[in-house]
């Protein structure tokens, strides 16, 4: 079985670095991390990525966003939403459709971070 | 001149007193009496508390002294309509007696009275009783000229003192008022200004909190993450994970620094916002004033505002931090809101030739110039119901021109958006100082 690439996407560098870390040392898997929401769709677009973590409020486009574009080219792999604002409308509103998808609110556990990550990789 | 200056308290009213040669001290009131009548009615004898005649004063400068100093309470129309007529009821057939022995007491105040009475009559809208009567008695008439009355003169001098003390005491009433109210007027603006302040930090305080998530949370998964690598550590590691695990170690504690130092710089900004600092001005750099508010903004712009700053560095003012922070806060959320939260803020701070020069440009629709002079009015605003307060821009311009003698002004760019423009006096160090360089940079804040 080929290890699972994730990719990071989160326009603090302080949050890359430190998910970088914690996904290394918590999971099987490569991971990728980039500042930009732009940058992470072209990344999604071009290479196999199991599993996609990103921000939600990014100054280019954010998370939400970023989900709805990838599932409107197919593409179907599990997201977790890490986000501050989870009294935003726009994510209480029904995402039914970007399933899988699972949003974990700022300040994260690690623990509990890894855990739903390998539920959504299927290392669980 | 002389008139003016007795009038306004800058000299005596003995000063009007003119010695004549032909005078002298010790004669009988009669005396000098026989004396005026002699010189015409031109002069009236001043007499010293005795009545011993001192010399002689020009009935004209008298007049026009007292009425230069009384005349708006003497001849007031209003005050003489509404107390005249009791005055007139004990007028009426006065006792002649009495007034003649009241009138002997100073002559030479007969002689003005008799002088004046044309006078007088004149301006106070009296008229002179025909000849047969007592020179001491006036007419009333109403101000069509309709017969109210008779007056005797000993009656109207008293009624001009009591006016003259009722003005007094009314004038420093008003004067008492106007001061209590100016007081209150002061501290209701202070009141304003600071309730103003709590509302904007309340409204920054969600943005805020989720400024301080990022960095309280980095710091708590490296506190978890130093402890796994240590335990990761204590166990058998190829040399190269090991080598893996020192670097994570280090940069975890690179990490925890710089989110530290982001909680501090966020505590340290709030706490210049929130200063009460009323009592006593300080020497504040205004660059850092911006880059204090611009992190409590932070949240609010992350999305969609890019600001772009070009400032420099060493501006020193003397000023209330705090107020001045509210000032920015206040200009660049308007900025936001007339952008529709989402565009470009053009930060600038030069110094001029006698102040720091700050402009604020937005990329927004900019002020319709029909409302140019109309921006800075407490309650005026153009945004829709529980969008601003309408207070911010007015608050702003008592800021800047009445705590700081500075100046707040709106424009439009000529590539369009509003130009806010925040004139701050320069510290007298800096007004001898050389022209500072200028520092220049683009950033987005996170």
């Amino acid at each position: 079985m080929t290890r699972p690439t994730v990719l990071v996407v989160d326009d603090e560098p302080l949050i890359t670095n430190m998910l970088s870390m914690i996904l290394d040392l918590g999971l099987d898997a490569n991971v990728i991390t980039t500042n930009s929401s732009v940058e992470a769709q072209k990344i999604l677009l071009n290479q196999p990525i199991s599993l996609l973590v990103t921000d939600y409020l990014m100054p280019e486009f954010n998370g939400l966003h970023l989900v709805r574009s990838i599932r409107e080219q197919g593409l179907r792999l599990p997201v977790l939403l890490l986000t501050g604002y989870c009294d935003e409308p726009e994510l209480a509103a029904n995402n039914e459709r970007l399933k899988p998808f699972e949003i974990i609110v700022k300040p994260w556990d690690n623990e509990h971070l890894i855990r739903r990550i390998k539920s959504l990789l299927g290392q669980g | 001149m002389d008139v003016l200056r007795a009038a306004r308290g800058d000299m005596e009213w003995s000063d009007l007193i003119h010695h004549h040669t032909s005078f002298d001290p010790g004669q009988t009131i009669e005396q000098v009496y026989e004396k005026m009548l002699a010189l015409g009615v031109d002069y009236a004898a001043a007499v010293d508390e005795e009545n011993i005649p001192v010399g002689l004063v020009s009935f004209k400068m008298l007049a026009a002294a007292l009425s230069a100093k009384y005349g708006h309470a003497l001849f007031a129309k209003k005050l003489l309509n509404t107390r005249v007529p009791s005055v007139i009821l004990g007028s009426i057939g006065t006792n002649q007696t009495e007034d003649q022995v009241d009138l002997v007491l100073p002559l030479a105040q007969t002689a003005v009275i008799n002088a004046s009475l044309d006078f007088f009559a004149a301006q106070a809208n009296l008229e002179r009783r025909p000849k047969d009567h007592s020179f001491d008695d006036l007419i009333v008439t109403t101000e069509t000229g309709a017969f109210e009355g008779l007056i005797s003169m000993r009656d109207f001098m008293k009624l001009q003192m009591d006016m003259l003390r009722w003005q007094e005491s009314e004038l420093r009433r008003r004067h008492d008022d106007l001061n209590r109210t100016l007081i209150q007027l002061s501290q209701t603006q202070d009141e304003l200004v600071n309730s103003a302040k709590m509302a904007a930090l309340g409204e920054l305080v969600a943005g805020i909190a989720h400024e301080m998530n990022t960095p309280l949370g980095v710091l708590i998964s490296s506190h978890d993450m130093i402890e796994k690598i240590f335990n990761l550590l204590s166990q058998d590691q190829t040399p190269d994970r090991r080598g893996q695990l020192n670097h994570y170690l280090k940069t975890n504690i690179e990490l925890g620094r710089e989110a530290s130092g982001r909680v501090t710089q966020i505590i340290r900004s709030l706490r210049t916002f929130g200063r009460d600092d009323q009592q006593e001005q300080h020497t504040a750099s205004l660059a850092d004033l911006i880059t204090s508010t611009l992190v409590l903004l932070a949240s609010k712009f992350k999305s969609s505002i890019t600001v772009h700053t070009d400032i420099v560095e060493a501006a020193n003012v003397r000023c209330y931090p705090g107020q001045i922070s509210q000032v920015l806060v206040n200009v660049l959320t308007n900025a936001s809101q007339a952008m529709g939260g989402k565009g470009d803020i053009y930060i600038e701070l030069q110094r001029g030739m006698h102040c720091w020069e700050l402009t604020i440009r937005d990329t927004g629709p900019g002020v319709p110039p029909h409302l140019v002079e109309r921006i800075f009015d407490p309650g005026f605003t153009t945004k829709g119901v529980g969008v601003g307060t309408g207070l911010g821009l007015s608050i702003s311009r008592k800021i800047v021109e009445q705590s700081h003698g500075g100046r707040i002004s709106v424009s439009n760019h000529r590539d369009g958006g509003a130009i806010f423009r925040i004139e701050m006096p320069l510290t007298p160090r800096e007004s001898s100082a050389k022209l500072p360089a200028t520092v220049a940079c683009s950033s987005s804040p996170s």
